[in-house]
């Protein structure tokens, strides 16, 4: 029961500190306005063509842009942490290591979704405003946005915070430089994927909430290596 | 019982043939003590609370807070405030919610309470919806030392509690810790290499070098030169100074007794100074003066330092 109010109290601040911290805040906005934007034009104003591009394009881009301002806010709660001995004063208090990751990951995953849920918002209605008909997501992409895409993000957030405590800085640049060549990777390939006959199917659904869960049991296993010892010896 | 001990305490990082940060540290710390560990840069303090914090594991030997092996016990964290030499303080936060924050963590009863009489006594009440990143490091040291009480715990760990301070900054610190120690009845651990701050706050010190315990003793009886007590008797001539060293190096008398010049320097535990003084003035000797040297910590750290220096 403590360890459920240490995870919400770690996760309020996180989140605080993020609504509230104007840089991060606007740079999270912005990615997810932009990215939004975009996908939004480049849907097609055809009907048929229009409903199958905004559903591929919705269950892409939700979780990518979730992953990709989980990223930025992340960097912020763990590594900057880590580096100005917050998370060293953490490691102090009365706290399991796995709450202090945890909470970090839920403060990070919360605001992250609800980009990428205004983010999809955004997409369907400016496809919407570009097309004569009325363009709207299927049910499978609700479902996926509702449930899929927060699991996801939570499971990719905690795996890039497990990464960040226990790696030290040099290690943490080269994966930094490898998580952003790989998310703009996934950000060029949108183009070729939104534009593929619809493929948002349950089968799809179920597959990435299978693989999110999956992602998720990995990280909560991983999330056993962690050690106090590891992280202050990775500070500097 | 101690309420820190370690033995033979040995940390290295690497592979066997590591040079160890710290080799065979034995500590016992007493409850109510204010205990000073003295050392230069990198001679191992940070590590040795590191490790009696349960942050690094011992590479040998043991260590027990409150007859506790320090680790994954949370109960035991939470009896412990800490203050490492970077403050930990999230400069987003303002001084309140940073309090409120960690009040919240350790379970503080009405901590709202508590925060305000924290804030007034660290002297940040009017600084309490100020963000923290527009402190100077003097008011982050002050902030820093309300976060770690804020649970009134028993023991609280500072690292360098004066580091990066003015001189002003310096006096502010040091009183608070005086103000601390005296009123809250804390066990304090202070790393420090500032000894002037260490020589006023603490009741006892370790002068850590190359990862060992050099000296370990009350803070007077380093300055006395650890258990071997001084006693210096300067006489009228130095004919009453032979006559007084042969008066007093007798076989019944325990340490050493020499000349010099009109002086007669007498260094050993069994020389009482109303005793000796009352010898020589029954022998018909005049005595200018009887005078028990004490020399500066600061003396005394640099002695340490130096020999070992020499010595490696």
């Amino acid at each position: 029961m403590r360890a459920l109010d240490h995870i919400w109290i770690i996760a309020g601040k996180e989140i605080r500190e993020i609504l509230t911290n104007k840089g991060l805040a606007f740079s999270g906005l912005f990615f997810a306005t932009w990215f939004s934007i975009m996908a939004g034009l480049g849907i097609t104003d055809e009907q048929i063509a229009g409903q199958a591009q905004l559903n591929n394009s919705l269950f892409y881009m939700g979780a990518l842009i979730g992953l990709f301002v989980g990223y930025i806010y992340s960097g912020q709660t763990y590594l900057r942490e880590k580096q100005s001995g917050i998370v060293e004063t953490l490691l102090c208090a009365p706290v399991s290591l796995r709450s202090i990751w945890i909470g970090k990951a839920l403060g990070v995953a919360v605001p992250s979704t609800a980009l990428a849920l205004l983010a999809a918002t955004a997409i369907t209605l400016i496809a919407g405003a570009r097309s004569e008909q009325a363009l709207a997501p299927s049910i499978t992409v609700i479902v996926h946005l509702a449930i899929v895409v927060p699991i996801f993000i939570v499971a990719a957030v905690a795996l890039m915070g497990f990464a960040q405590l226990m790696l030290g800085m040099r290690e943490n640049m080269i994966v930094n430089m490898l998580t952003i060549m790989l998310l703009f990777g996934a950000l060029a390939a949108t183009r070729l994927i939104v534009d593929e006959a619809e493929f948002v199917t349950w089968t799809a659904v179920g597959a990435l909430a299978g693989a999110s869960l999956g992602l998720l049991a990995v990280t909560w296993v991983l999330g056993g290596l962690l050690s106090r010892e590891r992280i202050v010896r990775t500070i500097s | 019982m101690a309420v820190i001990e370690a033995i033979y305490l040995t940390k290295s990082f690497g592979g066997a043939d590591a040079v160890p940060v710290l080799d065979g540290i034995n500590l016992s710390i007493e409850a109510g003590e204010v205990f000073g560990y003295l050392g230069p840069n990198g001679a191992g303090k940070t590590t040795t609370i590191r490790v009696l914090l349960g942050l690094l594991r011992p590479t040998r030997g043991s260590v027990r807070l409150f007859g506790q092996e320090p680790g994954e016990s949370d109960a035991l964290r939470a009896r412990m405030g800490v203050l490492m030499e970077n403050s930990g303080l999230d400069d987003r936060m303002s001084a309140q919610q940073s309090l409120h924050f960690h009040a919240r963590l350790y379970g503080v009863a009405d901590p709202a309470a508590k925060i305000e009489y924290l804030l007034g006594f660290v002297g940040l009440a009017d600084k309490r919806d100020a963000k923290i990143g527009t402190f100077s490091t003097g008011m982050k040291r002050k902030l820093g030392l309300a976060r770690a009480i804020v649970h009134d715990p028993e023991l609280l760990f500072l690292d360098e509690p004066s580091a990066g301070l003015d001189p002003e900054a310096q006096v502010m610190v040091r009183e608070l810790l005086q103000e601390l120690a005296e009123s809250h009845r804390m066990t304090v651990f202070i790393n420090s290499h500032h000894l002037d701050e260490v020589q006023r706050l603490c009741s006892r010190i370790a002068i850590l070098h190359r990862g060992r315990i050099r000296a370990n003793d009350r803070v007077e009886a380093l300055r006395r030169g650890g258990a071997a007590s001084r006693l210096e008797v300067r006489l009228r001539e130095r004919a009453q100074a032979a006559r007084a060293a042969e008066l007093l190096d007798r076989p019944s008398e325990t340490g050493d007794v020499r000349i010099d010049g009109a002086t007669v320097v007498l260094t050993g535990d069994g020389f009482d100074a109303p005793e000796v003084a009352a010898k020589l003035v029954h022998a018909g000797l005049q005595i200018e003066e009887v005078v028990r040297p004490v020399k500066s910590l600061e003396d005394v750290y640099f002695e340490i330092v130096r020999d070992e220096e020499v010595q490696a």
